[in-house]
């Protein structure tokens, strides 16, 4: 892949010296802040044409983007090592299988066992792809297309066909309201995933891997374990995908080896649409956040309008290529021709 | 005699060791021909052997594009929606007609609108510096969206014969259309990329952008090129795929991305670009195909089918795909 770096040339630091202060944050983070803007006017859309916006409905807006915000918190930190993960979706469907096979309608019990097992699964998935990216030192794009292969056959076996039957209170707990004014639990997870970010963020982990993104061999050169902080960066990757699994379960109620297959590339769109860069170093889960509520948004937004769901994925390509294409145009500014290349 | 052999094979100047990894591929064909074989003496019937290599045909096809654009270090995940848009945008526009002109104009629409798709995802990838991964993404979103808006949810048509012949007839009941299809396309790809100056600008872009436009290269131009031929090849496997079942459904082409990618890999071509062939991609083609035919006859369930091909990929990664140790 071209390595892209946004130019930086004299002026541009000048100019955005000269603005005031949020002015340069819009000016820095120009496509974080059109995530939000386009998240913002599909809300307002959304909330203007639902008959009642009540608990019903903040609960279902809430869930829909919840398993790949989930999803989409290990892709971010992969990308932002400069690789990228493609078994999210496999892991998704495989972890999906496990728990609808742990848990059944007699064993609410052992919903806390499968939580934890589809956590587990995950992060073995997501070592094993770290310990071959990393020491085997093969491309992450075509290691974790063979892995994603693996482990959907394993799902397979799991689950050869759709089944399952999640009790219907954990279902409640996991997706429904709570009586807080009976807010969607789901803010609840949300605002847990943003903790771990906000913590994640300030721990020397973080730094290696934004070091790793930013430049391999300058990050080798002062120190940084590049090896081991990639394993752990596709490890966390694994485990995000074990909860998005989860999650999906206790949404959907049974387990489907082929439910995940959406997320993989959803999630790199996700990422994506929320401004961080393929090339790595570069990128926020906060970002993330608001591209997996664009992507979830969309067909609510459009069923409200009664427009055909056909009209649904022509309208998802066009945001995301919109959004980048929109990224990209201070590329078209820059005055030496080299930097075009 | 081995000497000789090993010496060759070492020889990065020698024939033997500048096609190591084709030969490779090749070496694994042979192996898994043999080792099936013994176990299903069916599977090397001259019918069944016909048979699998018109099925690799198709994914030859879609991976001729592929390969070039991985060659320039990028990577074309729009080849799933615009070789099944072209497939349905055929059968649709012909639908059924015998007029000659009618099935001219339906082919000639088919392969223009896929390399419309390319050439849109090449200036996003060249003029907008889109990654490649997320401009051809996103193309494929939209040719989804496309053809669900469409056909409404349900293709039509049927494909003409022409279509037919060419992806089911034979040539004196003996030789299959599709394989002298797939020998003209091969020799096409290796006279564009070994003798013509367009295919040495792909080595180059993928060596180094920076460097092929120095060296005055058309970086952009070439490159909108490339994804443009990317399209054009997934339309042709369309129309033959279009052929090959007699209508067009929805879905057709979603196993050809990450197989089309696979065979380029297995063939022996950088992922980082700049290195490899078409001669590699067709044996990784042959093997893809041949490897799937040989579970399903050995009765292996299609999970266990999947897991054994994400294996055997992540072993021939390990055969040749190391790359070096970070130093600086």
């Amino acid at each position: 892949m071209i390595a892209t770096s946004t130019p930086t040339t004299r002026q541009d630091e000048q100019r955005s010296r000269r603005l005031a202060r949020p002015a340069r944050f819009v000016a820095k983070n120009g496509r974080l802040v059109l995530a939000f803007v386009i998240l913002a006017v599909l809300l307002v859309v959304y909330i203007e044409r639902v008959p009642q916006f009540g608990a019903r409905e903040q609960r279902s807006v809430v869930n829909q983007g919840m398993a790949l915000t989930t999803a989409g918190f290990g892709q971010t930190v992969v990308v932002l090592t400069g690789g990228i993960d493609l078994s999210v979706g496999s892991m998704v469907g495989l972890t999906n299988s496990v728990a609808s096979r742990i848990v059944d309608d007699e064993s609410i019990g052992r919903v806390w066992l499968a939580a934890f097992t589809c956590l587990a699964v995950g992060a073995l998935g997501g070592l094993i792809n770290g310990l071959i990216v990393a020491y085997g030192r093969l491309q992450p794009i075509i290691v974790t297309l063979a892995t994603s292969s693996v482990f959907s056959g394993i799902a397979l076996y799991v689950r050869p066909t759709p089944a399952g039957d999640f009790p219907f209170e954990a279902t409640q707990f996991w997706t429904g309201s709570m009586g807080f004014r009976q807010w969607p639990r789901g803010i609840v997870w949300l605002a847990a995933l943003i903790a771990i970010w906000l913590v994640f963020r300030r721990m020397r982990l973080a730094t290696r891997i934004i070091a790793i993104g930013s430049s391999e061999g300058a990050a080798f050169m002062s120190g940084v374990d590049v090896n081991r902080t990639k394993v752990v960066a596709y490890t966390i990757s694994g485990m995000a995908a074990g909860a998005a699994g989860f999650y999906l379960t206790a949404q959907t109620g049974n387990g489907n080896a082929l439910a995940g297959t959406a997320y993989t590339l959803n999630s790199i769109a996700a990422v994506v649409l929320g401004g961080a860069s393929l090339a790595g170093g570069s990128g926020t889960f906060l970002g993330t956040i608001a591209g997996a509520y664009i992507i979830a948004l969309i067909p609510r937004v459009l069923f409200f309008y009664d427009v055909s769901q056909f009209y649904q994925q022509l309208l998802q390509g066009l945001v995301l290529l919109a959004a980048v294409g929109l990224g990209a145009i201070g590329i078209l500014r820059a005055r030496n021709r080299l930097d075009k290349v | 005699m081995y000497d000789t052999l090993r010496r060759l094979w070492a020889d990065d100047e020698s024939w033997m060791g500048r096609y190591r990894t084709p030969l490779i591929a090749f070496g694994l064909i042979l192996v898994l021909l043999v080792i099936s074989g013994i176990r299903q003496p069916g599977f090397l019937s001259f019918g069944n052997l016909r048979q699998q290599l018109v099925v690799a045909t198709f994914l030859g096809t879609v991976a001729a594009g592929q390969t070039m654009v991985i060659l320039t270090g990028g990577i074309d995940l729009s080849v799933a929606w615009s070789l099944n848009f072209a497939a349905i945008l055929f059968t649709q526009t012909i639908g059924g007609s015998d007029d000659p002109a009618t099935i001219a104009f339906g082919t000639v629409l088919a392969l223009l609108s896929g390399t419309m798709v390319g050439v849109f995802s090449g200036i996003g990838v060249a003029i907008l510096k889109i990654p490649s991964l997320v401009a051809t993404l996103g193309m494929n979103t939209v040719m989804l969206g496309v053809t669900l808006v469409y056909t409404k949810g349900s293709p039509q048509g049927l494909a003409p014969a022409f279509a037919r012949d060419l992806a089911i007839g034979r040539i004196w009941g003996v030789l299959p259309w599709a394989l002298v299809f797939w020998a003209g396309l091969t020799a096409l790809m290796i006279a564009i990329l070994k003798y013509s100056v367009f295919g040495r600008r792909v080595y180059a872009i993928g060596n180094n952008p920076r460097a092929a436009f120095l060296s005055g290269a058309p970086v952009r131009l070439t490159l909108i090129g490339v994804y443009a031929f990317s399209g054009l090849t997934a339309g042709m496997a369309g129309i033959l795929l279009a052929g090959y079942s007699n209508n067009t459904y929805l879905g057709m082409g979603d196993a050809y991305v990450l197989q089309s990618i696979a065979a380029v890999v297995i063939g022996g071509t950088s992922i980082l670009g700049g290195a490899g062939g078409y001669g590699g991609t067709v044996a990784g083609a042959i093997l893809i195909v041949l490897l799937q035919n040989a579970l399903q006859v050995a009765g292996i369930r299609p999970a266990g089918q999947q897991i054994l091909y994400g294996l055997i990929i992540l072993l021939m990664l390990f055969v040749y795909g190391r790359s070096a140790k970070v130093r600086e």
